[in-house]
């Protein structure tokens, strides 16, 4: 049942340009602007200022526009700004165009029941977003092995086997800003200000209770000094482990360790000093999951007590 | 039984929209529910449909219910097969209903139009058929004719009458009486959140209808306006408005019958002829919706 209606979700959706759009911009123009940028570095090195060394200039352009680079870029860096705008856009698209066209009169008539639309709503929110992601790792990958084999000839090696997963696992972690579109669309009437409220509420809440932690800090002084420098470290470190934001983007540690551990040649010895906190982990990388799990979890549990007992009235 | 209803009410915080509503439809009947606005017939055709929790009382329902509520509405970005195929992939309907539910409504040549091309008169039958999807067991209809023309008003009989044959119960709200007494042998009139009337109209205007009667005065034209003007002028005339064809239609209670004569005379207007009209709907329904509402 729930699957099913999933389905003709999707199928709906499938004639919203909005997505399209999307996809064309996280899957096709970004990486194309990358392939561009590191074609263009590439022609103008050759002899002039920026050819400091030659080859290795030559190199690290050349190695930014393979297949891997590109799917890593976009998992680590391009999603990121996508990824709480598409959750909201989404979100809102399955709960508020419903408001919107007054659909709620027609698709909550007694059968099929209630619960089973909603998660059935949330189910293809998640397909959805998946969709726009992988979709989007493919066109990057995609266009990056066409790039590479055309101009630049690197080898498209990396580490795939961490690559891959990462997308899927990216897939989970959106299921949390998700849940909190599909409960802010049904309390805010105005569609701009749920998107707003998605894309914002986060941070906002996460630096409110960080500015309330801090001031309930104790004074420093000479005593207590040392205390209060492991407290607020022990504050920046664990406290953001429970933050929604924090966890949301999974790429940004392993494109950040990946890149260190090139300057730094070996990834995760002892000589690179910024190990501790780059360095990727796949413990780090489930507790991410996790956290994000747990918010989605509390949202849509809020979200779907809310519509059980709602009267559709519009 | 296809549904019933037993002492349902529902409150808004301190307003009682519906008050103890108790009814039942046997299947194949085809029933109309009337009142006037506000009077909670939408609310309790909501409750039905399991869009409105009831603050208290009970709904049994036998059978695939459909509804369309109000006007009906659609993503007017997809087409009128798309609109049908999402409902029906929503509902477990298959595909193989679709065609023939749009056959059915005449929309089959617009089908791949996009909904926001259609007419009001297009989207009330592609609601239409959106509710035929499957084949239901009840029909709630709210306000079915709603911008149809004259002749899709015709047509939308002719289905309701269809469906109704073929067993389908239908519970159907309009303010269109006239055409609700051609397709409904009962009506329920429902005011204030409360039935006032549950019957066949015949029963009904027996039970109500010797009250407020209907009339038909014929006067001469150059009269009319100054009859007109007299009669609505008059404490003891309900309703009074001139008739497309020439003659003065007026409701008042059956014991002010007597007072017409009079009247005329002293306003020395001549009276070419009279008659009371036969019992109608409209009669039955302004009884209803007109006695005191007890608390």
């Amino acid at each position: 049942m729930i699957p099913r209606i999933a389905l003709a979700e999707l199928r709906k959706a499938r004639f919203k340009k909005r997505f399209w759009i999307l996809l064309i911009i996280m899957g096709v123009l970004t990486p194309l602007v990358q392939v561009i940028i590191a074609y263009f570095v590439t022609q103008n090195l050759s002899g002039g200022q920026l050819d400091q060394g030659g080859a290795i200039s030559k190199d690290i352009a050349e190695n930014a526009a393979t297949a891997f680079s590109l799917g890593r870029n976009f998992i680590s860096v391009g999603i990121a700004i996508f990824l709480l705008p598409i959750s909201a856009m989404v979100g809102n698209y399955f709960i508020g165009e419903e408001r919107g066209f007054k659909m709620w009169k027609v698709i909550l008539v007694s059968q099929p029941n209630r619960l089973n639309v909603l998660l059935g709503k949330f189910l293809a929110g998640i397909m959805l977003l998946a969709i726009l992601i992988l979709g989007s790792g493919l066109g990057n990958i995609t266009i990056g092995f066409l790039a590479n084999l055309a101009f630049f000839h690197a080898p498209n090696t990396g580490d795939w086997g961490t690559l891959i997963p990462l997308y899927f696992l990216q897939c989970l972690t959106v299921t949390a800003p998700l849940a909190l579109a599909m409960l802010l669309s049904s309390l805010i009437a105005a569609p701009a200000m749920s998107l707003l409220g998605t894309i914002l509420l986060p941070p906002i809440l996460e630096g409110i209770t960080t500015a309330s932690i801090i001031s309930q800090l104790d004074k420093i002084n000479v005593v207590n000094a040392a205390f209060q420098a492991l407290k607020l470290k022990n504050l920046f470190e664990q406290v953001p482990r429970y933050y929604l934001s924090t966890n949301l983007n999974l790429g940004t540690s392993f494109a950040a360790s990946s890149v260190v551990g090139g300057i730094f040649g070996n990834r995760g010895a002892a000589n690179n000093p910024l190990n501790s906190i780059l360095e990727f982990s796949w413990q780090n990388t489930w507790w991410s999951v996790g956290v994000c799990g747990v918010y989605a979890a509390i949202f849509l549990a809020v979200f779907l007590a809310m519509w059980m007992r709602r009267d559709v009235l519009d | 039984m296809s549904l019933i209803l037993e002492n349902i009410s529902k409150n808004f915080r301190s307003f009682q929209a519906v008050q103890g509503v108790s009814f039942t439809l046997e299947p194949g009947e085809v029933v109309g529910f009337l009142g006037p606005n506000g009077a909670g017939k939408t609310t309790t055709m909501r409750m039905i449909a399991g869009l409105i929790r009831p603050s208290s009382g009970n709904i049994k329902l036998k059978g695939r219910m459909s509804a369309m509520i109000e006007e009906p509405s659609f993503y007017p970005y997809l087409s009128g097969l798309e609109n049908l195929r999402y409902s029906a992939s929503l509902t477990g309907i298959g595909e193989n209903a679709i065609l023939p539910a749009l056959e059915r409504v005449g929309l089959m040549e617009r089908r791949e139009h996009r909904v926001s091309s259609y007419s009001q008169g297009m989207r009330q039958r592609l609601g239409l058929a959106r509710t035929l999807l499957g084949n239901p067991e009840v029909l709630l209809l709210d306000e079915p004719t709603n911008g149809l023309d004259p002749q899709g008003v015709a047509e939308m009989r002719e289905l309701i009458r269809g469906v109704s044959s073929e067993g389908v119960t239908v519970l159907l709200s309009s303010h269109i009486l006239a055409e609700v007494e051609k397709i409904a042998p009962r009506v329920i009139i429902i005011n204030k959140g409360r039935i006032q009337a549950d019957g066949r109209v015949r029963e009904l205007f027996s039970q109500l209808g010797s009250e407020i009667i209907s009339m038909t005065l014929d006067v001469p034209a150059d009269f009319t306006p100054q009859a007109l003007e007299m009669l609505g002028s008059q404490p003891w005339v309900q309703k009074v408005y001139l008739h497309p064809s020439g003659v003065l239609v007026l409701n008042l209670l059956q014991h002010d019958l007597d007072q017409i004569a009079p009247a005329m005379v002293h306003a020395r207007i001549p009276l070419l002829g009279f008659r009371t009209d036969v019992e109608s709907l409209e009669q039955v329904y302004l009884q209803a919706v007109t006695k005191k509402v007890q608390a």
